[in-house]
């Protein structure tokens, strides 16, 4: 009996001891919000498109119909400033007669056109002005990647074709032409001149042939910058028919 | 002096104990260790008081604490479903504003790609048009020629003596090639049409 204050202040003691242990704590305070700041998605890649609807692309593609003196054929061009377009060569040689459409609707007529001497290029200029021109790339494509064939295959009506870059290779078609890039697209005749654009719009070749299996080439960037800028390759285009 | 002035309140030696009076060397120490037991004694109640009551404290102070702490659980958790519920609440708004942006969103995109066909049909059906219209003047241009070269033969015909027979035939033979050629490229361009 006298231990007994003893025994229960010690078991008290120890309870005490023993509840410190896994004593709760208090909650932490609350965040001002639990909606956390995040960072809008990027985007998926496509092409810019203007107010109508139509890529940047689509805009500056333009119709081909050229009439020489032993037939009528047609393919695609682009604007590449107010009064000027660039096309195929084969397109438009010994054409007297050269017709622009617009994807929409607006008439053009060639009034001359020169040629360039080592890749299938032309420049046509017209008798109007044009609203808005392409934006030709810095770079050229890299291999693999996605880019975007615009033209009027057939001559029908205006389609965007996408394209996967393959890589460059040299021209078999002509003599002593320049290298040109190898594609992945299904074109058709009628695509010719077409540009060949990367996701952001710009251009970075020109279509001028392609095959049933889905291969198509252009003509490299290098060779367009080439044409652009060193009027010493340009060669007159003239024809004239006998009857 | 009497031996009872410093006795203390020591019981005296039963009766009967062997010897009669103890010696008096061994009635003095008991009183000292009944003083010690009674003082420990006393030590050991105030000890246990004060630790029982230290205990009481304690678990009073454990048991404050821990109702606070509770009672700071219970508010945040009020507090955690008020929060969701608001969230839940602008969640379905958001979702219901996001299907009703994304099907006008789909709409207007179908009417987009909708004029831009109907623009591009036209643009086209006129591209194709013009082109007709181009083939169609150049075949009429080379049937006035056909008509005029017929014409010419006619004339030369009137005039045969000055020329030899196999010439005009020749002649005639070319033109008449000439404008059949034509008409089968008219008839053509009319089946096509």
């Amino acid at each position: 009996m006298r231990r007994t204050p003893l025994a229960v202040a010690l078991a008290t003691g120890t309870l005490a001891i023993a509840g410190c242990a896994p004593l709760p704590t208090a909650p932490q305070e609350l965040p001002a919000t639990f909606i956390p700041e995040v960072e809008a998605p990027s985007p998926w890649p496509e092409m810019p498109v203007g107010e109508d609807g139509f890529t940047v692309v689509e805009r500056v593609a333009v119709r081909v119909s050229a009439v020489t003196c032993d037939s009528y054929q047609t393919g695609s061009a682009w604007v590449l400033d107010e009064n000027t377009v660039v096309t195929n060569r084969h397109v438009v040689e010994d054409a007297v007669e050269i017709e622009l459409t617009s994807y929409d609707g607006r008439h053009y007529t060639g009034t001359s056109s020169v040629l360039d001497a080592t890749a299938d290029l032309a420049l046509v200029t017209i008798d109007g002005t044009f609203p808005e021109a392409a934006t030709i790339a810095q770079d050229p494509a890299e291999q693999g990647e996605q880019l975007y064939v615009v033209g009027y295959p057939e001559g029908d009506i205006l389609t965007t074709t996408p394209a996967t870059f393959q890589g460059q290779a040299p021209e078999t078609l002509g003599e002593g032409q320049d290298d040109i890039d190898v594609l992945w697209a299904e074109i058709k005749q009628g695509n010719s001149g077409s540009p060949l654009a990367d996701v952001n719009g710009e251009v970075v070749g020109v279509i001028y042939a392609g095959n049933d299996g889905g291969g198509a080439s252009s003509v490299t960037h290098e060779s367009l910058m080439d044409f652009l800028t060193d009027e010493s390759t340009h060669e007159p285009n003239e024809a004239a028919c006998s009857w | 002096m009497s031996q009872d002035h410093y006795t203390s309140p020591v019981p005296p030696p039963p009766a009967g104990a062997p010897g009669g009076v103890p010696p008096v060397a061994s009635a003095v120490p008991p009183a000292p260790a009944t003083r010690k037991r009674s003082g420990g004694r006393l030590t050991a109640l105030i000890l246990g008081w004060t630790a029982l009551t230290a205990g009481v404290l304690t678990l009073a102070g454990l048991s404050a604490y821990l109702w606070l702490t509770h009672e700071q659980w219970v508010d945040q958790n009020d507090a955690l479903r008020a929060e969701a519920l608001e969230m839940g609440e602008s969640l379905a708004v958001a979702r219901s504003d996001a299907e009703a942006a994304e099907q006008s969103l789909d709409e207007v995109s179908a009417q987009l790609t909708e004029a831009k066909s109907t623009i591009s049909e036209f643009a086209n059906t006129d591209a194709n048009a013009s082109d007709d219209l181009v083939y169609a003047e150049d075949l009429i241009e080379r049937m006035i020629v056909c008509i005029d070269e017929q014409a010419d033969l006619a004339d030369h015909l009137r005039e045969s003596w000055r020329y030899t027979t196999e010439s005009l035939r020749a002649v005639e033979a070319n033109i008449d090639e000439y404008c059949s050629t034509l008409e089968e490229a008219w008839e053509e361009y009319e089946a096509e049409r």
